[in-house]
């Protein structure tokens, strides 16, 4: 009986993921492998280094002409791999939720918040039709928005970034994943409203002992909220570390990443700038 | 305002603006998006504007560029007084350049770079047009090879580069910029930045500098006047902000919540 008890672990091993070009085939992902449980692990990068993809490799949504491939790739004793149309369904949502940037691109304009919040646990059996409604109230004050029964009847242009967030959240948790997968949850949010998202995600992540696959670009922010870090430069992974030693990462990406901030510490001054011969050598060195 | 001490002797004033309202939509539905902006910004200073989506920080910005009619106020930038609802003279839409945050969506798509820079100077009666262009492009580490090619075949971070050499060409005094890097990635934003910094050193340009992230006003900017629900609720120098020395809850808030801002050892 002892595996019931075990934590659900997402294993990826020798994950490549590639696209053909007028130039040949590019490996938008290039070999990665990761293994966590319920633990909070960020994926940074800059745009274009494959953490989106890797993402979305997890989930089988990786669209056509590109191919994902992996040694291997499972979820809770799930192989990622062999998985039908139909079978991705109960996959989905169910045992690994996806929150994604922008909310006014994820929510269905035309149908009422309540609605689509209950689908993910109706139509995965969480709860009964009957029960709905008393759910989704509690999921929305759960996730901290202020008048639950007026967003439940609201459709989503009635409502801001912040609460629209809050409400992909509440949607996705309502079929009780035991992954999450973010990316870049509040880049599309005003400041203000970035650190409150953040860290109800992070306080009901926690309650539930649900693992959190975290992907921005933000490497201060991750290192917040993380962990342990994967820092990724063109589809390959430069470093792998805990959370609270990215500051004294040794590797010149990863530094040059920190270095490039502007905090006005030295104002005025010219800012450092990442050496891209030194890191592609760094790289290539290291991939060989 | 606080800490106006700041200014010790009296300088000239690039950019003059004192009871700014700024309306949008008419009618019920007509929102109140600036109220009552108050504030003057020295030549060859760089005075930055911070606050959260919906602050009336970029309002602010379009009414100085002539992009927003409905306003009333008293505004003058270097000596041209602006009236409401009347396109500014071609002297002041000579002096005055912006540059906008998306680069995707500022360049016309099917110009070429070198149709996109002349196209101003045509209009101002420009001499020595190539001569400029290739210097311009030289000028934001761009190169003359640039010249002929068209914004798609260049990336964000050339296309800002691009949309700086446009405003530069026209020797502006004072440029208008609304978050010039934050659709950048950190390291790009890091080189434009830069570019930006070593422009107003070489050029003495008076910088208006938009942006919702404290840590590129503090470094970029020497005052920063923080917005919020179209009010100013403070000004004050960017050492200040660094050190902490906040007077309004909203600054404190607003610092909390930007960690790209905070020193590593905070976290």
């Amino acid at each position: 009986m002892y595996w019931t008890l075990k934590m659900a672990e997402l294993l990826i091993e020798d994950l490549t993921v590639t696209y053909p070009t007028a130039t040949g085939p590019v490996d938008v992902v290039k070999s990665l492998s990761l293994r966590m449980g319920a633990e909070r692990i960020g994926i940074v990068g800059e745009s274009g280094s494959g953490k989106s993809m890797t993402a979305r490799a997890v989930l089988g949504l990786v669209r056509a002409p590109g191919v994902a491939k992996a040694g291997r790739m499972a979820y809770d004793g799930v192989d990622l791999l062999r998985q039908s149309p139909a079978s991705w369904r109960g996959i989905r949502g169910r045992r690994i939720g996806m929150v994604l940037q922008d909310p006014k691109f994820s929510l269905n304009p035309v149908l009422r918040i309540g609605r689509q919040i209950a689908e993910a646990g109706l139509l995965h059996r969480v709860f009964t039709p009957g029960q709905a409604r008393a759910r989704v109230m509690a999921m929305l004050e759960t996730v901290g928005v202020d008048h639950p029964d007026r967003v439940f009847d609201a459709y989503p242009h009635q409502l801001s970034g912040g609460i629209g967030q809050r409400v992909m959240i509440a949607a996705m948790m309502i079929a009780e994943p035991g992954l999450l997968i973010a990316d870049e949850p509040t880049s599309a949010l005003d400041v203000m409203v970035r650190g409150q998202v953040l860290e109800m995600m992070d306080r009901e992540i926690r309650k539930r002992g649900m693992g959190l696959l975290m992907i921005s670009h933000d490497l201060k922010m991750v290192a917040h909220f993380c962990d342990r870090v994967l820092v990724m430069y063109q589809g390959q992974v430069v470093e792998s570390c805990a959370a609270k030693d990215l500051f004294h990462s040794q590797h010149p990406y990863t530094r040059g990443l920190l270095n490039c901030l502007p905090t006005g510490q030295n104002p005025g001054q010219v800012l450092p700038t990442i050496d891209r011969k030194l890191i592609q050598q760094t790289v290539s060195h290291h991939g060989q | 305002m606080a800490n106006e001490t700041y200014s010790a002797a009296p300088r000239p004033i690039a950019i003059h603006c004192a009871g700014l309202d700024v309306f949008y939509g008419q009618g019920a539905s007509r929102h109140h998006a600036v109220k009552q902006a108050s504030f003057d910004v020295f030549k060859g200073e760089s005075f930055g504007v911070v606050g959260g989506s919906g602050s009336g920080k970029s309002t602010v910005l379009r009414v100085l560029a002539g992009l927003d009619g409905d306003w009333q106020g008293d505004v003058s930038v270097l000596g041209h007084r602006r009236t409401a609802a009347r396109a500014p003279q071609q002297a002041y839409r000579l002096k005055v350049q912006m540059i906008f945050q998306d680069p995707f969506g500022s360049l016309h798509p099917r110009h070429t770079i070198d149709h996109c820079l002349t196209e101003a100077m045509r209009f101002h009666g420009f001499d020595r047009i190539e001569q400029r262009v290739v210097s311009a492009l030289d000028r934001v580490g761009l190169g003359r090879n640039f010249r002929f090619r068209f914004p798609h075949q260049l990336s964000g971070g050339q296309r800002q580069r691009v949309a700086i050499a446009r405003a530069l060409v026209l020797e502006p005094e004072v440029l208008l910029l609304d978050e010039p890097t934050s659709a950048l990635d950190a390291s790009i934003q890091a080189e434009v930045l830069n570019l930006l910094m070593e422009v107003r050193r070489d050029l003495g340009t008076t910088f208006l500098f938009v942006s919702h992230d404290l840590g590129v006003i503090a470094h970029m900017c020497d005052r920063v006047a923080v917005m919020r629900q179209g009010v100013i609720v403070e000004t004050l120098a960017a050492a200040q902000i660094v050190a902490g020395q906040v007077a309004h809850d909203y600054t404190r808030e607003l610092l909390a919540n930007c960690y790209a801002a905070q020193p590593v050892d905070a976290l």
